[in-house]
């Protein structure tokens, strides 16, 4: 038996269990990069990465924790510097792009009191919104928002302070909603002069039925 | 604070708290563990409203995400990557867990040459000879159930034929046939790269000795590694069954097919009349080489 039978079958069963993971990993891959293909590759290589390195799990911890560091570091590894995504919050842009998505530099408002914004729109182009985040505040939100793990856990993942975690969830959620609130405003639910920040109700159903008109082909632009 | 219901939203106290509602609305307090926090929460209805809020749009945004995710899943993507990381690990463990066996096999290349027995040889002969043939198979067939319990039926010793699901190696049939006047068989695998195939003969009387000293024994049993005509010859036995398997793959490749391979479970429909067949607990498991 060559002593490894009783491995292998241990080896199968991590796999086993490591994969029913793939789809929440795939997502989180998705969002970051961006890409279909890319998302792919970078599950796979997630998960070649995850086999290889099977002893360095501690059995009775978070196996799905454990795969999302790994997808996280591979990611910020591979393809976040290759795109020089870096420079965006840790370099000299960084203040740019606070000042271009985080007006003064201090907490932005809540501009979604009544918690309609994320309702008013299609679930993929409340992903698109997220994509436009800029990549370290939205890995944070998706670490916490969509895949609920806990500040420890992301910073681990992160390798960073807790309260790096916190700050860049807080600035991220905010980022998302002036952009959820800048799209709704460009395809006319809200009126910025009427409805200002407070978002007051817009016809959502009107808003589906024209997009859902321009789908087909049938529509002239859906002006309101 | 029960004073804070009284004071307007904007009273120190709420300031005081400010930093801690996100948190609280992310669920990163146990119970209790804030009771100044949640006493000024049950009070104050502008705080309170922020922490929905923010616990509210975490949700939503969560859910909205999920669900798009969800719909641009590629099709069969579980699949295929299970496919993918299962080829990329039995490449990779050549490297790493069959390395040692690697160096084995390397090491053993000519010792059929140097230790064999005329019955051994002539095993290596009949099984190399027999992997030439390409010819039609007597049962045609991908199902190594059905081929086992066939060869067990007809050479009336029972046989196991080994699944190589790890290596996409499928099993294309099996021939009858005769070694030193009994039966025997032989059964043919077929991948993209290369042909494998494997005799299996019967031998309850242990004619062939298979277990020189010399050869390494990781699992207490001699296996034989070796080149015959260009091809990697290994063979073992396994109770009262001597398996040949040949193929044009290196040594440490068919080692490593071995490895990844597995047997169907005895337990169940086997004839009694070989009961010393290694009972499985589970209905497939690594086979023991």
């Amino acid at each position: 038996m060559f002593g490894f039978r009783s491995e292998l079958r241990e080896q199968r069963d991590f796999e086993r269990q490591a994969l029913e993971h793939a789809r929440p990993l795939y997502g989180l891959a998705l969002r970051m990069t961006r890409r279909p293909s890319d998302a792919e590759d970078l599950v796979q290589e997630t998960y070649l990465r995850a086999f290889r390195f099977s002893e360095r799990f501690e059995p009775g911890t978070n196996l799905k924790a454990w795969l999302f560091r790994i997808l996280t570091n591979t990611f910020i590894n591979k393809y976040r510097r290759a795109a020089k995504e870096r420079d965006l919050v840790e370099g000299a842009q960084q203040d740019a792009v606070r000042q271009q998505l985080v007006p003064d530099g201090s907490a932005l408002p809540f501009v979604d009191p009544e918690n309609t914004l994320v309702d008013r729109f299609m679930s993929d182009e409340v992903a698109a919104a997220l994509e436009q985040v800029p990549v370290d505040f939205r890995a944070v939100v998706l670490l916490a928002d969509v895949h609920d793990f806990s500040y420890k856990e992301i910073a681990q993942m992160l390798d960073c302070p807790v309260g790096t975690v916190m700050s860049r969830l807080y600035r991220g959620r905010r980022i998302l909603q002036q952009i959820l609130f800048s799209y709704a405003v460009e395809q006319g639910i809200l009126h910025p002069e009427r409805d200002g920040v407070d978002g007051a109700p817009a016809d959502l159903e009107d808003y589906r039925r024209r997009r859902a008109r321009a789908a087909n082909g049938d529509d002239n632009g859906g002006a309101p | 604070m029960s004073d804070d219901a009284k004071r307007p939203p904007s009273a120190p106290g709420c300031g005081e708290f400010q930093p801690l509602l996100s948190l609280y609305a992310d669920g990163e307090f146990d119970p209790g563990e804030q009771p100044d926090l949640e006493d000024h929460l049950a009070h104050c209805g502008e705080c309170s409203r922020k922490v929905q809020a923010e616990r509210a749009f975490r949700v939503r945004l969560g859910q909205a995400v999920r669900d798009a995710d969800a719909a641009v899943l590629p099709p069969h993507f579980e699949a295929r990557l299970s496919r993918h990381v299962s080829h990329t690990r039995v490449a990779h463990r050549v490297v790493r867990t069959m390395l040692p066996l690697a160096a084995v096999a390397a090491a053993l290349i000519g010792f059929l040459t140097l230790t064999s027995t005329d019955a051994f040889t002539a095993v290596v002969d009949e099984s190399v000879l027999r992997h030439a043939d390409q010819g039609s198979v007597d049962f045609a067939s991908q199902d190594a159930d059905g081929l086992e319990r066939i060869l067990t039926e007809r050479i009336g010793h029972a046989l196991q034929v080994p699944r190589f699901r790890a290596a996409n190696l499928a099993v294309r049939g099996a021939r009858l046939v005769r070694m030193n006047d009994r039966p025997a068989a032989q059964v043919v695998y077929r991948t993209s790269h290369a042909r494998v195939s494997l005799l299996a003969m019967p031998d309850p009387q242990r004619r062939l000795d298979l277990n020189d000293e010399r050869l390494p024994r990781p699992d207490g049993r001699p296996l034989h590694v070796g080149r015959k005509n260009g091809l990697t010859v290994v063979i073992w036995r396994q109770n009262d069954t001597v398996y040949s398997m040949v193929s044009d793959l290196a040594a440490p490749e068919m080692l490593l097919l071995l490895h990844d391979s597995t047997q169907r479970s005895q337990r169940t429909d086997r004839p009694d009349r070989n009961d010393q067949f290694e009972r499985a607990a589970t209905p497939t498991v690594p086979v023991s080489f």
